[in-house]
């Protein structure tokens, strides 16, 4: 089985599962093609559907990048919070418009994101651990922030963005595919791009002959956490529009690393696999009226992640010896 | 008698179409000694590890005793067949005696760590291969682990022992000893086959020679028959020449090492005051048996390792605080010692393997132009006459001698001022290793400096202008031509 028929496979496994799951449900198994056709011929849905996709394929663009460095980093999620509360902070705090907020979002991210890469370059802490970590920071920090200093009114929220600010679905969507057309063309045409890939795969031939351990690290940290700050410019002004106090983060961030997983950690896959996670969880909301709890979709989707990781992992065994 | 293994027309089609076996039969017998030979890529590992059962043939039938074919390495450990592997594949983190024990335990052999303990102990005396069984793998040289190797493999193949190129990392000496054990252990009833290359240690070994081409067994030849002209007639199909061996006229100094201490990463000194020089034009050999700090001495010389004390000079300038890369772009070229992992990226293309490291050194820092790439690779594997199927195959699909073939190629490709290259003739056939040979002197005769670390000897002293000898750390003699092969043997133990 080629790459490509292990995500085909997965994503089949994912659906199948989630059908079987709504056996015992009151719609039955076939509510889910159902909901998921409704989806995708209604415009107003599809509308929803790019929003909702364009900041995880943005973040799982840049995480598929650092993963093809071997940096397996998760810290998407807080920098995607803590990206997303900047740009609002200049839109609505500052009053800052043009391309403010974006840059805003943008350094943001990318310096959240260099901190396991700095921590991992210079005193080899695991970047899979501190990235967590600092997504509990940055969940504490954004609470923090929300509660105190940037609370609007008698509850524990921001203000708002307009809706005028509000991106068009279109145009979030161009910017998700400029994201990761130009990640994937920075690993095919550009020398740092190539050597992040023989880093993945071979770190003493990239160290010996092409970069430094510390160089690669670190432009794989920051370009993941670059895309995440705009991820998390297009979560703000995608459908978020503002803060209230979260006991956990919203989870968009994590849905980028599935995305990058299921894409097969190429920018273009991740795209991909961003687009079929959020039109699942549209056609999640559909179910719920009928009595579908919402993470159904979620589990389709982790199923399908589960399914071809597998397949692929088991694949590339078979074709190493 | 009947045959320990039998196999019948073995065909092995890999996924991206190379049919590395077609069609070979053959029968083992116990008390016997088996050499295969065969030049890279002619199908030998492939042969061995489908009757090992690591991998599956595509058609054919193979027969264990009087049993069916194994299905899977651990079947075939729990009847006593066994591989020991080129390179040697043990768990870093353990310790010699709990890699051993957990190969004995996989293969159904039920003893207690004292029980492994006494059986790693008492092979290791009876068959003089000395390990110290609570070492860490991690902490052993390449000539140690291929020992443990071979020791795990008396231990488990109590049957059928094949020997993957096991004198890769060996020197001359040690080659002579592992000779005498496989024939010991045919000896004790035991079917035992050598792959190899090298003509004279098959037929110094063999009772009987099998010779393989293009994926099929082309020769089964007694001891008494086999001559080196119909063994090699057998390979090639025609007898190829000998390379030439240097005569050179050395220019200025282009490397030179002062004082040199690296630390072991196990404690202790690898490195303990080397000194050399490499002028222009000649090949500075480094004799040594595995192990006495040749990889540390290659890796501090590259950049990967920090020396502790000394300097080392490229073209009269100290390179000591650089990192790999900028070595490499002031004319540093290195042939590393393992293939895939450090000379190369499994994953990547051939094309990427090949005009990646070219580009890092004098191509734009940014941007990769594709069409450049292909011409750059395209150029390396027509000249060191790369056998691929395209430049886009992934470069772990080359067969090993492939592999070295494109990295030598690649490496003299930059127009290097110094070659740093440790072993790179290791587990190639009698063809590759003549061109390697030839290509380092010839690029030591376009006016590079070469340092060769090398276990083989006799390649060491065909073309070294000097050999210096490296034992424990330390350079224990020099010596110059005519070389005198047992002074210098004496001085591999010196130290």
């Amino acid at each position: 089985m080629g790459r490509l028929g292990a995500v085909a496979a997965g994503i089949a496994l994912g659906l199948l599962a989630g059908m079987i799951g709504l056996l015992v449900t009151q719609p039955g198994p076939l509510a889910l093609p159902r909901s998921l056709a409704a989806v995708i011929t209604s415009p107003g849905l599809l509308e929803n559907v790019v929003r909702l996709a364009a900041p995880i394929a943005v973040a799982g663009s840049g995480l598929a990048l650092a993963y093809r460095a071997g940096f397996i980093t998760i810290g998407s999620e807080g920098q995607m919070l803590l990206a997303s509360l900047a740009s609002l902070y200049v839109i609505s705090y500052l009053g800052v418009g043009g391309p403010g907020p974006l840059l805003a979002a943008l350094s943001v991210g990318a310096l959240w994101g260099l901190i396991p890469g700095l921590l991992r370059a210079y005193a080899g802490v695991n970047e899979v651990l501190s990235s967590l970590m600092l997504n509990y920071i940055a969940l504490s920090t954004v609470n923090y922030l929300v509660s105190t200093s940037l609370r609007e009114g008698a509850f524990t929220q921001t203000r708002f963005i307009g809706e005028d600010k509000v991106l068009a679905a279109p145009l979030a969507l161009g910017i998700a595919v400029l994201a990761a057309v130009g990640m994937e063309s920075f690993l095919r045409y550009t020398m740092p791009g190539a050597a992040m890939q023989a880093y993945g795969t071979a770190p003493r031939m990239a160290r010996t002959y092409l970069s430094t351990d510390r160089r690669i690290i670190l432009q794989a940290a920051l370009a993941s956490g670059a895309a995440s700050g705009l991820a998390g410019f297009l979560m703000l002004t995608g459908f978020q529009r503002g803060f209230t106090a979260m006991s956990v983060t919203p989870g968009y961030g994590y849905m980028g690393v599935l995305a990058a997983w299921l894409g097969l950690k190429s920018p273009i896959g991740a795209l991909g696999a961003a687009l079929l996670f959020s039109t699942l969880a549209t056609a999640g909301f559909l179910l719920q009226p009928q009595g579908v709890p919402g993470s159904m979709a979620l589990l389709v989707q982790a199923l399908a992640v589960l399914g071809t990781v597998t397949l692929v992992s088991r694949g590339g065994r078979g074709w190493s010896s | 008698m009947e045959p320990l293994l039998e196999a019948r027309g073995i065909w092995k089609v890999y996924p991206n179409g190379v049919e590395a076996n077609r069609g070979v039969d053959v029968e083992l017998y116990p008390g016997q000694v088996y050499a295969l030979l065969g030049e890279n890529g002619a199908g030998k590992t492939t042969l061995v590890k489908i009757l090992s059962g690591v991998e599956k043939p595509t058609r054919g039938m193979i027969r264990l005793g009087r049993g069916p074919a194994p299905s899977s390495p651990l079947q075939a450990q729990r009847a006593g067949v066994y591989m020991v592997p080129q390179h040697p594949t043990l768990f870093p983190n353990l310790t010699v005696l709990e890699d051993i024990g957990l190969a004995l335990r996989m293969a159904g052999i039920k003893v207690s760590r004292e029980g492994a303990r006494r059986l790693i102990r008492d092979a290791s005396a009876r068959y003089g291969l000395t390990v110290d069984p609570d070492a860490r793998i991690e902490g052993l040289g390449v000539g140690e682990r291929q020992r443990v190797e071979v020791l795990k493999g008396i231990l488990v193949g109590r049957r059928v022992l094949f020997l993957d190129e096991p004198s890769t990392h060996m020197t001359p000496g040690e080659v002579d000893t592992l000779v005498s054990l496989a024939r010991r252990l045919a000896g004790e009833g035991r079917a035992i086959v050598y792959i190899t290359h090298r003509i004279e240690e098959a037929l110094a070994v063999a009772d009987k020679v099998l010779v393989m081409r293009r994926g099929r067994l082309v020769a089964t030849l007694d001891r008494e028959e086999a001559s080196r002209d119909k063994v090699l007639a057998a390979m090639f199909g025609r007898i190829p020449g000998r390379p030439k061996p240097a005569s050179t006229r050395p220019g200025g100094e282009v490397l030179r090492v002062e004082d040199l201490w690296v630390p072991s990463p196990h404690g202790g000194w690898a490195i303990r005051g080397v000194s050399l020089k490499v002028r222009a034009g000649e090949v500075l050999g480094v004799a040594g048996i595995a192990g006495n700090g040749q990889r540390e001495l290659v890796e501090a010389i590259v950049g990967l390792t920090k020396p502790r004390r000394g300097k080392i000079l490229l073209n009269g300038i100290d390179i000591g605080g650089l990192p790999p890369q900028a070595r490499m772009r002031m004319g540093l070229a290195v042939v590393p010692e393992e293939r895939l992992g450090w000379a190369v990226a499994p994953g990547l293309s051939v094309c990427l393997n090949t005009a990646l490291p070219l580009l890092a050194r004098n191509g734009s820092p940014l941007l990769l132009r594709r069409s450049y790439a292909k011409m750059l690779a395209g150029k390396v594997v027509r000249e060191a006459r790369v056998k691929t199927s395209g430049l886009d195959q992934p470069v772990e699909t080359l067969s090993g001698g492939n592999i070295q073939r494109l990295v030598v190629g690649r490496e003299l490709a930059a127009g290097p001022r110094v070659v740093v290259a440790m072993n790179p003739a290791a587990g190639l056939d009698y063809n590759g290793a003549s061109m390697v040979e030839s290509m380092l002197l010839e690029t030591a005769a376009r006016g590079a400096g070469v340092l060769l670390i090398d276990e083989d000897l006799d390649l060491l002293a065909r073309v070294s202008s000097r050999i210096v000898v490296l034992s424990r750390g330390t350079l224990t003699g020099e010596f110059t031509p005519p070389y005198d092969v047992e002074a210098i043997g004496r001085a591999m133990t010196m130290g």
